[in-house]
This record gives structure tokens, C-alpha cells and sequence, in this order.
């Protein structure tokens, strides 16, 4: 029998008014297809902007094997290795916020790539901070060839990772960053915000187009798989807005811009290349079911149960696991959301290089 | 400056405060040396500021005090850079490019300021930043002195021969020189920085008790791996005398 119209007989995730989400917004799913599992053996890596972060935390208290190939040297009170930024990901890489970012990371662990800036002059003019991750190291390092030695160390690190590594996961942050005119390099933060001198005859602002970020994300990850032919790969978009945009717009209207171009490369990928998902976070924070209870209390960090929605979900669907719903958010008093908040703030402090930015 | 009277001073501190005491005990002529030893675990067993009270007040009820010396926590470098850890470590220099160990690929690298953290860690969790405040009360009218730890000793063999200073140790396993040199480095500069920061003066070590490279002279070596001599300890009277 013919159907009446196209839509007849579709699952009920199609349509926005079935969706459980609207009465229960813990209940909201968007998560409808994928192509692996993630076994609790299987080494996961993880990577990208501050909410790749939070991913790596929840692996790292899940039971899954979120694999940390640069350790901080057995001596160390974990205390000190957290500050240190050991464990955040699983090299000490930072932040890795766009798509070139993370392909020109690629080229440098290998050698392919030798950027002419090797290291800049803190703020404070006492040690010298390294430009691809210029928060990684409190109080800097203590000369260049101190920065080239923990670089040599980072990038066998990385090399093990991706060579090692069962899953990737990588987090899209941003579109906007500073490239250097000499020879292409690109900075997770303009010189001058964190280290280093802002020079505007080297250094220009670059807000990657569409084509670009897909063309440098599946670069990226064809890399990897050349690397390592088995790996599969997991995309998500950080719902996080931009701190700060450096067109002349306002910075949530480039906001849309940015995540709409992630979002369409995510896409892009996950439909040229196999066992390569694309994980729906950004719509689990940003959806209109979640009404907004998702932001912390500058409307731009996610909060906590944000992000054990996101986990939440993630474990359910790759990892297979049936975790306890977490109470309606929607029956939440507000007062003890807020007391939340603020234990969250103390329960982890993540790295935002992003957050430099100011216009003082 | 009069070096004709003598001094009263007031060693307070750990093992490496006997090259001072018995450099006093040595020039009597010169010194009226009064001593309050510690150990580490006095500072966990008592209330530690009260524990400072009583000693001190105790010690300045018989002398009228010139200066208080204070020879404490010196041994937290060895800690880190005597032995080869289990996981070997290399370590950079401040203000020279060398890779302070001996072959750098076999080593876990080590960002210096987080080796500079972990030890500041140490030295907090055993009090000392808490004490080195409350013996500063004690002596706000008074000349009151860190002394520097006396700097690492190079020679392996000397280190080697006292086999039973750190029983279970397997003597084989002594760091390499150059991140044993670091690590004291490293060590002092933590405590100038806490001293500087309560406006108490600290005393580095005597220039001429070191080598060219910075290690202990032979001659300044006491019968042990670590510490330094009653020589070493006039040569840093010396410096006292001259201060007061």
C-alpha cells in the first residue's frame, strides 16, 4: 500500500512534537544513529576545545580507557600534575580550537612542519611561553631550549597516541584565529594576549570559511588514518559561544557563523569518511528543550548537568552504558542549581586559553 | 663594624646547623653560641608554633642576642636529586642551555617550575613556610638570618663511601651531578623567595666554599654524604660577623 504522503510510517525522532524532550528535558535524545561501539578496552583519545575537556573527564571517571600518552613523571602529586595540565587531554596539546589548528599539529609532531616561531616572551618578561599552547605551562618555561625539550617529549607523546589510539575524539571550537604571514602557522591565541608581541605585519586575523575547515579537518583525519588505518573517529561541536570575536560584528552573531561552518564540516566528514560519527552536544546544550539551563552563569560555560546530559547520552550510545537518569532538571529549585554553580566552579577548573581575551 | 665582642647568636635548626654550632663551639673567642635543634617530625608531633615558643623564649631567657641563625628544611633537594629515581628525570637549567643530566633520552623530561612547585608543595605541607613566619615574630627586634643550605657534593665516590647513611639504598643509583647541582638550585631559590617575601634575609652560601661548577669544596665536606663542616660552618659566621 502506497503511503498518503512522504512522512507516513518515520521514526518519531523526525518530528519535533514527539519529542519527550519538550515535557522532560533530561529526556531529550538526539542521538539516533552510529557506527561503532567504544569498548572499555578500546583507547580513546580525545581533543579540541575547553568542552573536549569535559569529555575527557567523564572517560577518565567512566571506566573507559581515555588514554593519556603524556604523563606527567611518576614523582608528582596528581595535585601538582592537574596543575600542570597533565591527564586534561591526552597529550598536553591544550586547546586545539580549529580544524588547521589541529592538521598543523599533525605536521609538526611528525616533522613535516617547522613553524619559525619557536617560543615567546611571557607577559611578564620572566619565562618563555610556547606559542601553540600558551597555557599549558604556569610560570613557563624556563628557556627555549627548555620549551624544545618538553616539545620533544609532547610530540612522541602524540605520536604514541595517534598510533596507539582506538577512538579520536574531536571537539570543533572556533573558525576565528591569528595566522602567521611568514609561513602559515597558526596561534590558539593572537601574540600579545598570553605571550609574545603583537606585530601586525606578521600576524593576521583569519576567520576560516566553510571550505577551508572541512578541506583542513579531513586533511586531519585522513592523516591520522594514514597513521593508524583503523581508527574511528567521533566529532562534536562545542556549544560554548566565543569569548570574543575579532570581526566587527556583535560576538554572538559570529558566534552562529562559527559553529554553523563546525557544524557543517562535522557533517561533511562524518559523510565522506567511514566509521567517522558525528555526536550531537552542541544540540543537547543548545536545544530549545534544554531552555537554556545548560549555561552557567555567564550564558557561555556549560554547566554541570549539561554536561552529564552530554556524557550521559554518550556512554548510553557508544559505550553501552545504562546510567541512572539524572533527576529533571526541570523540577530543579533554583536555589539549589545555584549552589551547584558554584561547587561546579571548585570541582574543576578547566583550561580556556579563549578566555584571555579581553579588550583591556 | 666591632669584631672584638662577641656574639651571641642563636643556631636554630636541623642537621645541617652543626657546622654552625660547632664552628661556634670551635671560636669561643668570637661567639657565645647557643643552639635549638629540630626535626622534622617536631614539626608534625607538636603544635609547632607553640613548640617555637617555648624553645626560643627558653633559649633567649640566658643571653642577650646579637643574631638568630636559622638552618632549617635544608634537605629537601636530596629528596629529589640525590638518588636516581625509578623513572630517571632531566631537568633544565635557569640561566644556562644544558640539559642537566647525563643522557637526556633515557629520562622523563621535567619542566623546572613544576619540580619548583612540587617542592614548594613539600616544604608547605611540612610547615615551613608557617614556621619560617613564626620565628620571624619571634626575633622582630633582633638580626635574624636564613642561612642557605651548603651546595650539594659532587665527588660519587664520597658519597659512595657512606653505604649505610640511607640504608636499602642500592649505592649505584646516585643522580647525575649536574641535576643533583639543579636540584639544591632550585631548593634555595624556593626559600630566598619565602624569605624575601617576610622581609628576613637570606644568608647564601659563602662563595668561596664552592667550586668552579658550584658543588661543595673537598674541603668543606663532612663525614657524609650531605652535609657540610664546622669550616664551612666559620665560613659562614664569618660572613655573620661581618653583617653585624
Amino acid at each position: 500500500m502506497s503511503k498518503k504522503h512522504p512522512y507516513q510510517g518515520l521514526p518519531t525522532y523526525q518530528f519535533w512534537k514527539e519529542e519527550p524532550g519538550i515535557e522532560n528535558p533530561n529526556q531529550f535524545d538526539p542521538v539516533t544513529k552510529k557506527s561503532f561501539l567504544i569498548d572499555k578496552t578500546d583507547a580513546v583519545v580525545t581533543a579540541g576545545s575547553c568542552f573536549a575537556q569535559h569529555v575527557a573527564r567523564y572517560l577518565n571517571r567512566s571506566g573507559f580507557n581515555h588514554f593519556i600518552a603524556e604523563t606527567a613523571h611518576p614523582m608528582f602529586f596528581p595535585v601538582i600534575a592537574e596543575k600542570f595540565n597533565y591527564g586534561m587531554f591526552s597529550a598536553r596539546y591544550g586547546n586545539i580550537y580549529t580544524a588547521r589548528q589541529l592538521k598543523q599539529l599533525l605536521q609538526r609532531t611528525y616533522g613535516e612542519f617547522e613553524p619559525i616561531e619557536i617560543g615567546w616572551t611571557s607577559r611578564d618578561e620572566k619565562s618563555i611561553v610556547d606559542p601553540f599552547r600558551p597555557q599549558i605551562q604556569p610560570g613557563g618555561f624556563v628557556s627555549e631550549s627548555e620549551l624544545l625539550a618538553d616539545r620533544q617529549y609532547h610530540f612522541e607523546s602524540i605520536r604514541t597516541a595517534i598510533e596507539q589510539m582506538d577512538v579520536f575524539v574531536f571537539t570543533l571550537g572556533l573558525t576565528e584565529c591569528w595566522i602567521d604571514q611568514r609561513d602559515g602557522a597558526v596561534y590558539p591565541l593572537a601574540p600579545g594576549v598570553a605571550g609574545g608581541v603583537y606585530n601586525p605585519e606578521n600576524v593576521k586575523f583569519h576567520n576560516f570559511q566553510h571550505k577551508e575547515v572541512i578541506d583542513d579537518l579531513l586533511d586531519a583525519l585522513n592523516y591520522i588514518r594514514e597513521k593508524n588505518p583503523a581508527v574511528k573517529f567521533i566529532l562534536t561541536v562545542s556549544p560554548v559561544p566565543l569569548n570574543a570575536t575579532a570581526e566587527d560584528r556583535h560576538v554572538f552573531v559570529s558566534t552562529t557563523l562559527s559553529k554553523s561552518i563546525l557544524r557543517i564540516a562535522a557533517e561533511e566528514a562524518s559523510q565522506q569518511l567511514n566509521q567517522c560519527d558525528y555526536f550531537p552536544s552542541y544540540e543537547i546544550i543548545t536545544s530549545p528543550y534544554s531552555q537554556g539551563r545548560y549555561f552557567g552563569p555567564d550564558r557561555r560555560n556549560v554547566n554541570e548537568a549539561g554536561v552529564a546530559h552530554v556524557m550521559r547520552l554518550f556512554l548510553k550510545h557508544y559505550g553501552g552504558v545504562a546510567t541512572v537518569q539524572n533527576e529533571s532538571v526541570e523540577n530543579e529549585p533554583i536555589q539549589e542549581a545555584k549552589t551547584e554553580l558554584e561547587l561546579e566552579q571548585q570541582a574543576f577548573d578547566i583550561l580556556c586559553d579563549e578566555e584571555a581575551i579581553s579588550n583591556q | 663594624m666591632n669584631v672584638s665582642k662577641i656574639k651571641n647568636i642563636l643556631i636554630i635548626g636541623m642537621s645541617h646547623s652543626w657546622s654552625l654550632i660547632n664552628a661556634a663551639t670551635q671560636n669561643r673567642n668570637r661567639f657565645n653560641g647557643e643552639h635549638i635543634q629540630f626535626k622534622n617530625e617536631d614539626f608534625i608531633e607538636y603544635d609547632y608554633e607553640k613548640y617555637l615558643d617555648f624553645q626560643v623564649d627558653h633559649k633567649l631567657a640566658f643571653t642577650e642576642l646579637d643574631a638568630a641563625l636559622l638552618s632549617i628544611f635544608g634537605n629537601e633537594h636530596n629528596s629529589f636529586g640525590l638518588f636516581e629515581k625509578q623513572v630517571p628525570f632531566s631537568l633544565f637549567n635557569k640561566t644556562c642551555d644544558f640539559n642537566a643530566s647525563d643522557n637526556p633520552t633515557r629520562r622523563h623530561f621535567v619542566p623546572r617550575e613544576m619540580l619548583k612547585q612540587q617542592m614548594k608543595l613539600i616544604l608547605e605541607k611540612r610547615n615551613t613556610f608557617l614556621i619560617l613566619n613564626a620565628l620571624k615574630k619571634q626575633f622582630l627586634t633582633k638580626p635574624c638570618y636564613f642561612i642557605c643550605t651548603p651546595p650539594p657534593i659532587a665527588d660519587e665516590n664520597h658519597i659512595l663511601k657512606f653505604e649505610n647513611y640511607y640504608p636499602g639504598r642500592p649505592t649505584n643509583q646516585i643522580a647525575p651531578r649536574q641535576l643533583r647541582l639543579e636540584c639544591y638550585r632550585l631548593h634555595c631559590e624556593i626559600l630566598a623567595e619565602a624569605c624575601d617575601l617576610i622581609d628576613m634575609p637570606f644568608l647564601q652560601s659563602p662563595v668561596e666554599a664552592a667550586d668552579t661548577d658550584g658543588f661543595l669544596k673537598e674541603t668543606y665536606w663532612q663525614d657524609d654524604p650531605i652535609h657540610a663542616n664546622s669550616k664551612y660552618g666559620q665560613l659562614v659566621l664569618s660572613q655573620i660577623e661581618r653583617l653585624l
